[in-house]
């Protein structure tokens, strides 16, 4: 799977930000975090300061997108064929039930780690010498 | 085929063990990659249904009972040793050549007796040393983080084997015997023996160990470690616990939550670690159905587990031994100059995500196919939203986060060719037993009645896969996805890494405190003893001063008056 990273120069942290600190290597500042946690992420940290360009070259990219578009294109129009009647699970019995379940199901989880992230994500000094 | 007689197949280990210091070069390479196949040999030869028995103090001891099961863990142990051999013939002196290697035979020789052990007690000796020899795999990293996580990983392990044995104890109390069969929880010493194959297996809040411990093994030493611990938990729950609707939920639980955190994580061989965790539930999950369908997709599931897990530790390895990283934040790229390695770690990728004709797919619709039969409706989503998860961070991120996204700027080369060859064969072993599935059914304990290449099972899990891709492509191109930020994520390890250190500091300021004030006031009393007995026979003291015969002469004459009037009277 290759999808195009960001440009350099396009909108995100700029240089200096925890953002860019934490993809420069440089540890990320506490702006004022008592307990140690480290910032928020809700921008890609791909572009931070326009030194990360995209390792896979954008036809490639392209091509590959191409493949996942079809593929997701091909196996819901194959649906059609499914034998839903005598499917195993109630659920298997709606058509496009695995697409939906797949793409709903991986947004979820990735919006959630998100929020857990808030929730758990430290610096990774935070256990120092006791971990 | 019957080569040997029939000797125990962790023989082969221990004396292997024992002869690899004495030897350096070829002829330790040549003595590693013979070991694993000469016990292959042996365990190939050994009859379903062969037991070597002793009586020992009145119990009778078991440390071969060979049946399908434990067959199958042989077959699939020796397999894996010999990948994680090979993979780590290239280890050098200053790799601690010798203790790794020691370590890895031991270890290896230990997972055997503990699934061919028929008792309690061999199981409990060979539990100790699964974790005694491993914990050198960890701690030869030589990092301050290895030696402190092997520290942690080898108490919760050893207190694993107490609460085991505890276990077996209250059993021989109430049973008379030692056998290692059918226990169920509310068989004698059940719910002691299920701990303990619980910290093991990592359920949730005791998983914290592989996690911890695995990504600071060494690029070889986790090889080891992903292949053997885990997988003795779970034929010790398939032996034990088959059919127990606890695990249903656990296994459940452990398919749930590790991919949250594996999203989250920077470490790329935490998530692994993480990943790892989900894929035993979904064993697990298999065991508690219980049925001879959902048992072979679990023990199948954790045959093939060992390989293409095995595989993606083994790329993430390569990275590591030829980069000195992991973690996602610095990686990228890599694909330009270790593409063997990337077409490997894509194939390892492509058979946790179960698709069709890799290996995952064979074992884990099997467990989703039992659990709609036996009417776990409701555990069916979940766990169809677990494999879902495998595709996000093991299916996509490991393989895109190392060797593509962003361009790292690291120009190396491919690992060293022992290490390609480990990783080849453990991907053709994926796609060969993903493509020819009898091979992997005709070894499983039960009879497989079960085609997993209908078009509707590849159509439906195609069309998952599709589609869960797509979704994570979606959140990359957004710019939503998260971020890779050199962190650490909090788990429940940390109640013993963080919180009970701190704990155990503030009550020791408080007892001291309270220690202190109690010793202050306990001198000042004896010092005031002290001050009065001196003022009272010090030298100046009224009771120290010398009297002259005459008064003591006096006092008795006073004393006997007093006797003789109180007679009087």
């Amino acid at each position: 799977m290759s999808t195009p990273n960001p440009t350099p120069g396009t909108s995100g942290p700029t240089k200096g930000t925890p953002e860019a600190d934490a993809r420069s290597g440089t540890p990320a500042r506490d702006p004022g975090h008592a307990n140690g946690r480290t910032p928020d992420d809700r921008a890609p940290a791909h572009d931070a300061g326009g030194h990360a360009p995209n390792s896979v070259p954008a036809p490639w990219a392209t091509f590959w997108l191409v493949v996942l578009f079809g593929g997701c294109v091909a196996t819901v129009l194959l649906d059609l064929l499914r034998d839903r009647a005598h499917a195993e699970h109630p659920w298997e019995h709606a058509l496009f039930f695995y697409a939906l379940y797949g793409f709903v199901g991986i947004s979820l989880l990735i919006v959630l780690s998100k929020g857990l992230r808030r929730l758990v994500m430290r610096r990774e000094d935070y256990y120092g010498d006791d971990g | 085929m019957t080569s040997f007689p029939n000797v125990p197949p962790f023989l082969f280990f221990f004396a292997g063990a024992l002869l690899v210091p004495l030897v350096r070069g070829t002829a330790r390479k040549v003595l590693l990659l013979l070991v694993p196949v000469a016990g292959a040999l042996n365990v190939w030869g050994l009859p379903d249904g062969h037991v070597l028995s002793y009586e020992f103090l009145g119990h009778v001891l078991t440390p071969v009972r060979a049946d399908r099961l434990t067959l199958l863990f042989g077959y699939l142990f020796h397999l894996a040793a010999f990948i994680a051999v090979t993979y780590s013939l290239h280890l050098k002196k200053e790799d601690d050549d010798t203790v790794q290697h020691t370590a890895g035979m031991v270890y290896a020789g230990s997972a055997l007796g503990a699934v061919f052990a028929g008792d309690f007690l061999t199981l409990f000796v060979f539990w100790e040393l699964l974790a005694v020899s491993s914990v050198f795999l960890v701690w030869t990293r030589r990092t301050p983080a290895s030696l402190r996580a092997g520290m942690r990983y080898l108490l919760v392990h050893v207190v694993s084997g107490v609460v085991l044995l505890a276990g077996a104890m209250v059993r021989v109390h109430e049973t008379g015997s030692l056998e290692f069969g059918l226990v169920g929880l509310d068989g004698p010493g059940g719910l002691l023996i299920f701990l303990a194959l619980g910290v093991k297996a990592a359920f949730p809040l005791v998983h914290s160990w592989l996690v911890d411990a695995y990504p600071e093994g060494t690029a070889t030493g986790t090889v080891f470690l992903s292949a053997f611990t885990t997988k003795v938990a779970v034929y010790a729950l398939a032996r034990g616990f088959p059919g127990t609707e606890a695990l249903v939920y656990v296994g459940a639980a452990m398919a749930c939550f590790p991919i949250f955190y594996a999203v989250i994580e920077n470490d790329l061989r935490r998530t692994l670690a993480y990943s790892m965790i989900n894929q035993i539930g979904f064993m697990v999950c298999g065991i508690g159905v219980g049925t001879s369908l959902a048992i072979n997709g679990a023990v199948a599931h954790a045959f093939n587990d060992v390989l293409f897990k095995g595989l993606l530790f083994m790329s993430m390895g390569s990275v590591l031994h030829m980069t000195g990283k992991t973690k996602a934040s610095e990686l990228g790229g890599l694909y330009k100059t270790m593409r063997w390695t990337a077409v490997l770690c894509i194939v390892g990728a492509a058979s946790i995500s179960a698709v069709p004709l890799f290996n995952g797919f064979i074992s884990k619709s099997m467990i989703m196919s039992a659990l709609i039969y036996e009417g776990h409706t409701w555990i069916w989503p979940v766990m169809l939203f677990a494999s879902a998860g495998v595709v996000e961070h093991a299916g996509v991120k490991i393989p895109y986060f190392a060797f593509f996204a962003h361009d790292s700027g690291i120009r190396t080369r491919e690992p060293p060719w022992n290490m390609l060859t480990a990783m080849g064969i453990a991907a053709a072993a994926c796609i060969l037993v993903g493509a020819w599935p009898g091979l992997l059914y005709g070894m499983l304990p039960f009879d497989v009645d079960y085609s997993p290449y209908d078009f509707g099972h590849v159509l439906t899990q195609l069309q998952l896969l599709f589609f869960a891709v797509a979704a994570v492509a979606a959140f990359q191109l957004r710019k939503i996805y998260p971020a890779e930020i050199p962190s650490v994520n909090l788990d429940a390890d940390w109640t013993y890494r963080w919180a009970a250190p701190r704990m155990v500091r503030s009550v020791g300021a408080a007892l001291s405190g309270a220690d202190a004030a109690f010793r202050r006031r306990a001198l000042q009393a004896v010092r005031r003893v002290l001050g009065g007995t001196f003022r009272l026979h010090g030298p100046w003291g009224v009771l120290a001063r010398t009297w002259p015969a005459g008064s003591m002469v006096l006092w008795v004459a006073i004393l006997l008056a007093a006797f003789l009037l109180l007679q009087f009277l």
